[in-house]
Parts: structure tokens; sequence; C-alpha cells
């Protein structure tokens, strides 16, 4: 973008084309301040504070050209004869502004006089205290009286409630729309507004339920005055009292960067750390209120050994000789190992080893085994968005598919980040098979038949060869190699049939196909209904490699699944196919419990709540250890139960759906000093290799490594989290650049600018801690070859409906408790088309009676309207027992009123 | 020799006949200067309404990090102090305190004061904690009062100590 | 009863005017309106159902306009223009009269009876015929004190005779 060169107090800098006067004075080191402009929004001059003089050349109207004075300058023209609000101004050539003049000082004395007549001045009680622009602003650029009385201040009934998380101070509010212009810019909910008008102004929100918006925690953030606050902080503490310990959010694969705000020992409030990369300055609700279940009563504290069907408290050395003891006593192929995809690398890591090295055991899963399990999927390792991806940056010239998805459900700050690159100009295009958030901010919204997705991630492969889309760059490289049935399952299925499949027409899927190769970077988000097809990725994949948008930042896969650590599951290996021969997965550990399978180890899983084929199998089965936060289904089960250390009260690191590996720190002790789940792993471990030494597996470790001493059981010597992780840097393939060092060190090319407090007051964003570090996707080493494969897309089952299962941001999990969020969770229903249930003459809250090959349930009836006949959506929450229905990536179904 | 035996001895007598500067502790207590700072008290507002309001201000302008507020909500129908915001807890730790009197500059509502008492000691460390029950005052007595400065410059207090209902 | 059922076809019409579905608010808002009496929470939302929009959106418009009345209306709105033409020509006279008359203040109360309400406005755009009074936006020129009773009289007679009346000026003539 071309630069235009103005002169803002005296300093003469360039700024590129249309940069406002604000946002131009920051970068020439001067502070204007602001209470309504917000640099992540449009701005729109409401609150006046950012009042400025800007000088133009003056031009002659009869040539157009700029006047020149006697000295060979041009001759300056206040514009428009007065003050001008910065932040609307658009900068131009020869601009000079004054930020500091005296009529620019008299002017925002008003300003802050007049905000200040109707303004409590209750600080003291108020939340924002000690972090709120208005006070800072006040001090500095405000009068040092006030001409009002204080007795005629306008006075609110206080707090009125916004929603059932937000509370609005009408007193203290300064009207500046932050809130409102989040929500409907950034967020897409149009929950907030303003109600009447004049003196009484207020914000109103009238959605059912009040403020429905899955990111309303942000508003308290970007307030610039104490009228929003959040029932989860308010009168906790003070700001100034809070310490903040740089955390990583695991409820879904974003790993929103978070600041962990404790005092003394305990979690106060959860906040957003800037990582333009990642979470830019937001944090979604789940992410913001999901983190108090570390912090409950209930948390077990101490090992429990099951003795004559009754838990008794033992010790740790009794848990852990007793487990090392009866899961030694099996043969490998006999012991199987459940770690949930919400732990952190460096457990996962030992989890795999000890299972793999102590036990000798390939039976490894991160899934609760139940039939809602998505099939195994490491294509995004390979072909998976390169090093440097920075989402943020994105906008023009930049193609989104987004495909089988729901962001907003599955991770939700994928909906701010997408929305936002479509609104920077980048081509967004949205496949679903039903009704979800961003296909409101795409700008191709592409309905297929629901189930059909694969369908048409195949057609676009063949898009692809029809009109020569492919890149001639990755094609001349040689580095792709396709399978036989790569060409087997092109040639059987034709372009047309795909597409008459999905119900679209034809220019669609072309008009699609194009505009994701014509772009310069390609990128492809594909979600929980695109992954249960294992057609479906490897047809996207094709499609990107062959579209040469692959191996590069900004360009390639992001995979959405379930768990906030399902790629560090897959990277370390807890999955039954990462080496040797495969082991069993958690679904066929639960198939041959008590025949094949004697012994379970289950960590952070809780398989049996959603399906009783699980609790049937833990009961035949000999040995069960359950090692999780609470006494869950699970470990009703279990033979011992192991408590661990929640993630705020460890360190680690977490790996996000970009591939990302954050670090996150301990920001509180942990009840009776409970042990990281690593630790009892390690424990565990080094009681078999006493037991029955084994030779440690040297293809994991590198020569020299001084951690593994001879006289060490088997190199289980850890006695920190970052020496595991030095372990993982040492043997797991691309994690070598990520130790805990370069993870806290590294930063981005972005960063805080001078007077971005003048922006951000009020809310600590500033990222101190590392911003993560990106691993390499494989095919970014262009030696790799490229092995591309296809599948034919699964059948649609025959059947009166098909039952799709959509994951749900508020899924009911065990981060729920304590949180204000309980409010918003749902009970188990069942969507259907609006066709459908009056066939069936159901309304919105009846019972039907869900049967399939598999089972039934009975489940009450929710009507959406923009579903296809044919199509019931059942979504993922506590209580679905989807276990117990599925058959399959879509099950065929039949409904009766109940 | 002698010349100095009874030179000290006079010294003696002459005191006898003097009156004395100290005085007979605990039975007799000599009082303190309107100023002194000793034992905090948390002062209440004519109505009997606690002043503090919880706003930790002087939690954070005390020096010697003597004094914990954990604030809460005020129940809107049995309010124990005006606005939304109250002490759940308030302690002082007697034992670290170095009676400077930041605290009482840094409320905004008077409701902590230096009183008099300077009669502390205690059986056990714990014992030096001061609750909200050793410091808040019967509610029929002891309300805070515009402080002299203020009164000498004819100033009210900052807006929330004029909740005064 | 819904607005669908007793204005389907109104609603219909004024839907197929317009471009957007969003711009048939304002006359959607006053059927529902004078449907109700007035604005009640339920109407604004049944509104918002039948365009499609948020129901915040429409909340914003109702509060944002002083003819959109929230709280229960009399049958006919009385506004005085009590701006400086209509104030010399008697307008000051006429309130006291119709306040008398009607045993309230001109502050939006309602009578006993729900038959009127009475307001101060300002200027309604027609100072050469002062003083002024809209009735249900019906303008009555001219009106100076000693007719305030005749008026009354008149307007009760109207509603009476099983006109359809509008507070939303819907059935306005002038």
């Amino acid at each position: 973008m071309p630069d235009v060169s103005v002169t803002i107090d005296g300093t003469q800098i360039n700024v590129p084309v249309g940069t406002n006067v604000v946002d131009a004075a920051r970068l020439a080191g001067v502070a204007v301040p602001v209470f309504c402009y917000h640099p992540k929004m449009k701005p729109v001059g409401m609150c006046r504070m950012c009042l400025v003089e800007v000088y133009t050349p003056k031009v002659d109207p009869a040539t157009r050209q700029v006047v020149m004075g006697e000295d060979g300058k041009p001759v300056l023209a206040l514009m428009m004869n007065k003050l001008q609000t910065g932040c609307t101004t658009p900068i131009s050539e020869g601009m000079v502004v004054n930020t500091a003049s005296d009529r620019v000082k008299f002017a925002q004395k008003g300003v802050l006089e007049f905000l200040l007549t109707s303004h409590p001045l209750d600080c003291p009680v108020c939340d924002k205290g000690g972090e709120c622009p208005l006070q800072n602003l006040t001090m500095q650029w405000g009068p040092d009286s006030s001409r009002f009385d204080y007795e005629d201040k306008i006075h609110f009934e206080k707090p009125i409630p916004l929603g059932d998380l937000i509370l609005l101070d009408r007193e203290r509010c300064i009207l500046c729309s932050r809130c409102v212009r989040f929500e409907d810019e950034l967020a897409d909910d149009n929950v907030l507004g303003f109600g009447s008008r004049g003196r009484s102004w207020e914000i109103i929100s009238k959605s059912t339920p009040a403020f429905d918006s899955k990111f309303s925690g942000n508003t308290t953030d970007i307030c610039p005055v104490g009228a929003l606050t959040s029932s989860d902080f308010r009168f906790k503490a003070r700001v100034w009292e809070l310490k903040s310990t740089p955390s990583v959010c695991n409820l879904c694969p974003v790993g929103c960067n978070t600041s962990l705000d404790m005092r003394y020992n305990e979690l106060m409030r959860v906040m957003p750390r800037e990582n333009d990369a990642v979470n830019e300055i937001w944090v979604c609700d789940k992410g913001r209120y999901g983190h108090r279940y570390a912090v409950q009563e209930n948390r077990l504290t101490t090992p429990l050994i099951k003795r004559n069907g009754e838990f008794v408290s033992a010790t740790w050395e009794q848990a852990y000789s007793l487990i090392a003891e009866r899961l030694g006593s099996y043969s490998g192929a006999q012991v199987a190992g459940l770690a949930g995809p919400k732990l952190p690398n460096e457990d996962l890591f030992s989890f795999a080893r000890l299972f793999r090295e102590n036990l000798g055991s390939n039976n490894l899963d991160h899934r609760p085994g139940s039939p809602a399990d998505l099939p195994l999927d490491d294509l995004p390792r390979t072909y998976g968005v390169g090093k440097g991806t920075n989402l943020m940056t994105l906008g023009k010239g930049t193609a989104v598919l987004v495909i089988g998805a729901d962001p907003e459900e599955e991770a939700p700050l994928y909906q701010l980040r997408l929305r936002a690159i479509a609104q920077r100009g980048g081509d967004l295009t949205v496949v679903s098979g039903y009704p979800t958030k961003l296909e409101r901010s795409a700008t191709r919204k592409v309905r297929v038949k629901p189930g059909t997705e694969a369908q048409f991630a195949l057609a676009l492969v063949q898009a692809v060869a029809a009109e020569k889309l492919a890149s001639e760059e990755v094609l001349g490289s040689g580095r792709l190699k396709f399978s036989d049935e790569y060409r087997r399952v092109l040639a059987a299925h034709k372009f047309d049939d795909l597409v008459a499949a999905t119900g679209l027409a034809r220019e669609v899927v072309i008009t699609t196909a194009k505009a994701f190769a014509s772009a310069e970077h390609g990128i492809i988000v594909y979600g929980r209904s695109a992954a249960a097809d294992p057609a479906i990725p490897q047809a996207l994949a094709a499609f990107a490699a062959l579209t040469g948008k692959l191996g590069k930042a900004n360009s390639g896969l992001i995979a959405l699944r379930p768990g906030g650590n399902f790629r560090g599951a897959l990277d370390m290996g807890v999955r039954p196919d990462a080496a040797g021969q495969p082991g069993l997965s958690a679904q066929q550990v639960w198939q041959q419990a008590g025949t094949g399978v004697k012994a379970v180890y289950i960590a952070a899983l809780n398989p049996a709540a959603e399906n009783p084929a699980a609790a049937q199998a833990l009961q035949k089965l000999d040995f069960v250890v359950v090692q999780d936060l609470f006494l869950t289904e699970t470990a009703q089960y279990a033979d011992v139960v192991l408590p661990a250390a929640a993630v705020i009260e460890r360190e680690g690191t977490f790996t996000n759906a970009e591939r990302r590996e954050q670090r996150f720190r301990q920001a509180r002790q942990a009840p009776a000093n409970l042990p990281a789940d690593w630790q009892s792993f390690q424990a565990v471990a080094q009681l078999l290799a006493e037991r029955a030494p084994v030779a440690v597996a040297a293809r994991t470790l590198k020569k020299g490594a001084k951690v593994f001493t001879p006289e060490a059981p088997q190199g289980w010597t850890a006695m920190l989290t970052s020496d595991v992780n030095d372990m993982v840097t040492r043997s797991v393939s691309g994690y070598n650049a990520a130790s805990y060092s370069a993870l806290s060190t590294s930063r981005g090319a972005w960063g805080r600018q001078p007077n971005e407090a003048v922006y951000y007051d009020g809310t600590s964003y500033e990222n101190t801690e590392g911003v993560g570090i990106q691993i390499a996707a494989s095919a970014e080493d262009s030696r790799t070859t490229l092995q591309l494969n296809l599948s034919a897309p699964a059948l649609r089952p025959v059947g009166e409906l098909v039952l799709l299962p959509v994951a749900r941001a508020y899924d009911g999990g065990d981060w729920v408790r304590g949180s204000k969020l309980s409010a918003r969770q749902v009970p188990a229903h069942i969507i259907m088309s609006v066709a459908d249930t009056a066939r069936l003459d159901v309304g919105i809250g009846e019972l039907v009676t869900v049967s399939s090959a598999a089972g039934s349930i009975t489940l009450p009836v929710q009507i959406e309207t923009g579903l296809d006949l044919g199509v019931a959506l059942l979504p993922e929450v506590r209580g679905s027992t989807l276990g117990a229905l599925l058959t399959g990536a879509q099950t065929a179904i039949t409904v009766v009123k109940a | 020799m002698i010349g100095s035996l009874f030179k000290g001895l006079g010294t003696t007598l002459k005191y006898l006949f003097k009156k004395p500067v100290t005085v007979e502790y605990p039975e007799v207590k000599r009082p303190v200067r309107e100023r002194f700072r000793g034992r905090h008290q948390l002062k209440r507002f004519e109505n009997g309404m606690e002043r503090c309001i919880g706003c930790a201000l002087c939690a954070a302008a005390c020096p010697a990090d003597a004094i914990l507020v954990v604030a809460a909500e005020n129940d809107p129908h049995k309010p124990n102090s005006p606005g939304e915001r109250y002490a759940a807890r308030y302690e002082i730790n007697m034992l670290r305190c170095i009676y400077c009197g930041y605290c009482e500059d840094a409320c905004p509502t008077n409701a902590i004061v230096l009183e008099h008492q300077y009669e502390l000691s205690f059986y056990e460390r714990a014992g030096s904690i001061f609750t909200k029950t050793e410091l808040l005052v019967a509610p029929d007595q002891g309300h805070g009062e515009i402080p002299p400065i203020l009164q000498h410059m004819n100033r009210r207090p900052s807006p929330p100590a004029q909740i005064d209902l | 009863m819904a607005l669908r059922d007793i204005h389907g076809a109104e609603i219909d019409t004024l839907l197929a005017r317009y471009a957007q579905r969003r711009s048939a608010v304002l006359p959607l808002l006053y059927i529902a309106q004078d449907t109700y009496g007035h604005l009640t929470d339920d109407a604004v939302r049944e509104v918002a159902e039948i365009i499609g929009m948020p129901a915040t959106d429409v909340f914003e418009v109702v509060g944002f306009y002083s003819l959109y009345y929230t709280k229960p209306m009399g049958k006919w709105v009385l506004q005085v223009c009590d701006d400086v033409p209509c104030c010399f020509c008697g307008a000051e006279e006429l309130i006291t009269a119709l306040e008398q008359a009607l045993g309230l203040r001109a502050h939006g109360e309602t009578t006993r009876d729900g038959m009127f309400t009475l307001e101060r406005v300002k200027c309604v755009a027609a100072c050469n015929k002062a003083p002024v009074l809209q009735a249900n936006l019906d303008y009555i020129y001219n009106l100076t004190a000693d007719k305030a009773d005749e008026l009354l009289n008149e307007l009760r007679r109207r509603a009476d005779s099983g006109e359809q009346l509008s507070v939303s000026g819907r059935a306005a003539t002038v």
C-alpha cells in the first residue's frame, strides 16, 4: 500500500493510505486518548475524546493545485475549520496534526468533564477501578474539577443483568458502543443494542436467552469503564492484587492464550492474553468461565483402591505398586491405555512411553471408544497450514473453505477469525449440510444435502482436472504420488454424479474450486461432520495438494477434532497406529474387554458417560485404573483411582489445531500436592522397570542424552515437566525446536506498541511469556513425497431419517463444574426439520423415541427451520448417550412420538 | 568521698518531694495525643451501616502488607454497607502493622480510623490477626466523621464518603 | 390472536413492498401498536419474528421513536403543540382547559376510562393555524380553549360510533 507523509506534533512519518489519525499518531509515538475507538473495530467517532486539530494543504478550486505560500510551503487550512475526531479522519498527503494545542486540550477537558457529569464516581466499589481507561484518561487529560453539581447526577438502579453472565451498570456507561459493535461486527451476534434515546439512552439485550453470545465476556474487557462486569468476577478482587500467570486454554483446539489472574492461591478470573496468531485479544466464554472446575471442593485428593466393592483411601505408594504389579502381570497385548486429548503433551508422551516401552503394548488411544469416535486422521501433519501461519494477517487474496464444521461450536474463536478474514476481503466458502452460524459471514454459502460433504470434496478434486486448476509448480515438482485407489475412486465417481448427489448446481462446485485454486493463500477448515468419513479429509488433502495450497504459510488444512490437545495426542503417539504393529483402538478395546484385553489404564477420559457399551466392557475387565480430577462415571468401575493436578496446578505444553505448541505455567498449588499426570505415569513406569527391566528403546533416544543415566530406571528420571519436554524435543519429530526456553521467549513479529495503554488499558492483554512455536508440516520439506489417496464416500444409509451427530461448545463436560455457564448447558435433544416434525405431529419439547440398529433413546425435539427433510441432528451433550445409537458416520434411524 | 555520697542522696531526697513523671500503669493510663495512631477501628454510618465498602485501597496502601480485604456483593435487601460492595473479610495483622496511618489516608469513606488504644499483646500469633469482629465498632457508637484536615479546608470528603444516609 | 391472523394480507403487502424485509419494520410496528393498544414486549418480539430481525434491533427502533408507545395509551392520543407560535395563540389556555375537562395533567397521562391521553409536543409544522392539536395524528387547527369541550365530545362520539381508531395515525385523514 502506498504511504503518505504526515506531520503529527512536529514528527514527520510515513503511514499507509487509509490509516486514521489516531493510529498514525500511535505510530509516531503520540498518544491520542480514545474511548469508543478500538483498533479491532471500525471507528464511529461517538465519544469525541480523540478530537485533534487537522490541517490540510489548501487547494485552489480552479486549478485543483495546492496553493503555495510565499515561503514555498503549502498553505495549510484547518479542516472544516474546527476540531476533528482522529479516529474517523483518514490520513492524507501533507496533513499536519496537532494533538496538544490549547484548543485540543480545552476540548479534551470538556469532553471528560461532560462524560463525568453522569458518572457515579464509585471507583472504590467498581471492578474496573485500577484498570479503567476513564480513570486514567481523566488523570492525564481531564479537568481538575467539575462545574457540574455532584447532587445533580442522574442515578439508575444498579446493576441490571444483561444476561446471566454480564451485568450492566447504566450510571457508569459512557455509551461508546464498543460492546454493541463487538457483538455485531466481530461476533455476529446481534444481541446488544441501544434502547431509548437522549438522556435515557442505554444498552439493552433482548435476545432469548438475554445476551446470548459465546463471546460475551470480551465486552467486559473492551468496556472502557466499569459498565459491564462479569458475574464470574464481580467483587472478587481488586485488579492490582492479581498476579497473572500465563496459561493456555485446553477446552478446544484453538489453544487460546489466557492469563490466570490469581490472588494468593485462588483463581479470580481468566483473561485473554494477546497472541495475534491464535486468539488476537479475545477468548470465548467457555475459555473464560470454564476453568472453575479445578477449584471445586469435590476434587479427588487421595488415591482410592477398591476393596470389596468399596473405595478406600490409600497411599500413593500402595496405589502405584498395586498398579505396577497388576499391569505388569499381563502381556502387552492384554493391557490398553486411554488418555484424553485434553492432557498436555508431556503427559501424553509419558503415557505412550509407559505403554510402548514398559508394558510393550500398542493398545493406545486418545478417543473414548464410542461409536461417535472420529476415525484417526493425521493428514494435517503433512498437509496442515505451514509454519508462520497467521490468520489475522489474511484478507484479500485468501480463500478459506470451511467444510463439515460448525466452528462456533467446535472451536469458537475460529468464528471470529474466519469471519474477520471474510470482512477483510477474503473469500470464505462455508460448505455444510445444516445451518451453521459462520455461513452468515460467508462469501459463498454452500448448503449441500446433509451427509454429502464427501461427494462435494471429491467433486472439488474432479473439478481440478476438469477445469485445469492444478498448480503447475506442484505437479512439475514430481512430489505428488497417486495411489491406485486414488485413480480407481476418481474413475468410479463421475463429476456430474457427485454434484447431483450433493444437490447443488455444477457452477457452485466449479466456482468454489476456482476461487480456492486462484487465491494466493488457501486454507481448508474441516470439523466433526467432515472428519467422521475418512474419505473427506483425503479428498480435501488431495484438493489442497493439487491446487498448490500446501507446505507454505497460510495454506493447508486445519482439522477441528474434539479435545483441546488432540493434535498433541496424535503427535505424541497416543494412538493405536503410531509405531510397529498397530494396536487396538479404544472401540476395539471395549469389544475385546475380558477376552483379549484384561486391564485398562484410563487417564482424563470418561468413556462410560455417554456409551453404555463401554460401561459394560469396564465391568468385564480384570483391572481398571482411572486417573482423573473427579470420581467420574468411569471411575466407579475402577480398581484404582488416582487423582491428578489440574491444568492450572502444573505446567506443560499444548499443541493447537494449527500445530502451534504453546506453554502454560503453574498458577496454583495443587490441593494435597497432587502430582501431574506424567508424574504418576513415571512412578508406575519406574516400578515396572524395577520389576522387569526392559531395554530402553533406542529409537526414541538420541546419543548423548544426559537424562538417561545408566543407573536410572530405564530413563524415567524426570524431575520437572521441562525434563519430560526435553525428551519430547529429542524424540518427537517436528518438536525439536520447541524447548521450554524457546517457547517462552519466542515473540512473533507483532508486538505491543507505544501508547498501547490508550487502547488496551483496563485489560492486561500483554503477552510476556511467548507466543508458542508452530511445528512445521511435513509438506514444507520440499524433499518429502506426498502420497495422495482417496476413498469412496460412505454411502448414505437407507432409512426413514439420517442421524448426524453435531458438536456443541457447551457440551456439559467436567469443565462445567462450578462454572457460570452451567445454566447455558442444554439437556440432550434431537433437532429435526419443520417438515419431519409436522409429519410426526410433534412440537418443540415433545418427546420422541429415536431408534437405530444399535439401540434407542427417548429425547425431546427441537425444530430447526433451515434443516432439510429426512435429517436429524443429535448434539453431543451430556446425556445424549450418542454411543447407544450410532452405527457409523451417518446412522439410519426411525423416530416415533413417545 | 563522703561529699559525693551526700550529693547523691541529696538528689534522691530532692525527687522524693517532686511529682513523679511516671504513672502507675496499668492502674493509671497516660492519655495520648489527639493524633496518636493506635489500634484500628472500622466505623459505621449514623444509620448503622458499615462505612467500609471493601475497596481494598487500605490494603494497597499498606506498606507492611498487614491488611487483607475480601469483598463480596451486598444483598440489596439487607445491605451491610451503602453501594454494591462490602468487606466480607477484613483482617489486620497487628504484628505486621507499623501504625503509619496510610490506610486511614487511603480510605475513601473514612471507615478505618487508627484510634487511641495501644494495649496490643497476644498469647499466640494467630491472635494478632484482628478480624471484623474485633475491628468493627458497635452500631451505636463511633461514627466516622469528616477528618479534621478536610474540616479545616472547609471541604467535604470525596463522593463515596458522602453516601452518609 | 396473532398479528398474522388478523392482518395477514396487510403484512404480506407491506413485506412485498420493500426490497428488504427489515424495511417494513416501522409499518409493522404501527400495526402491532394499533392491534394491542401499545407495544408490549411480546408484540415487539412478534414483529421481529415476522420480519426475521434480531429482537434487540426492533427494540432499538421502538425505543428511538417517540410515536411508539410502550405503555398503555388512550383510544385518542391528544398532542398539543406548546411551541412559541401556538403559545402566543393560546396553547397554554387550551392545555389548561383540556386538563380540567379530562381531570389529568398533560404529561402523557391517560383518563381513567381509557379514552384520552394528553401530551405536550413541540412544533407540528402548522404554525399558520395555531394553536394546533393532533388527535391520533389527525390535525385540528385553530383550536382555542373555548372549543375544547366541543372537540372532546366529538372525539368521544366518534370513538363510540365504532369508527376504526389508530393511535399510530394509520386512520388519520389530514
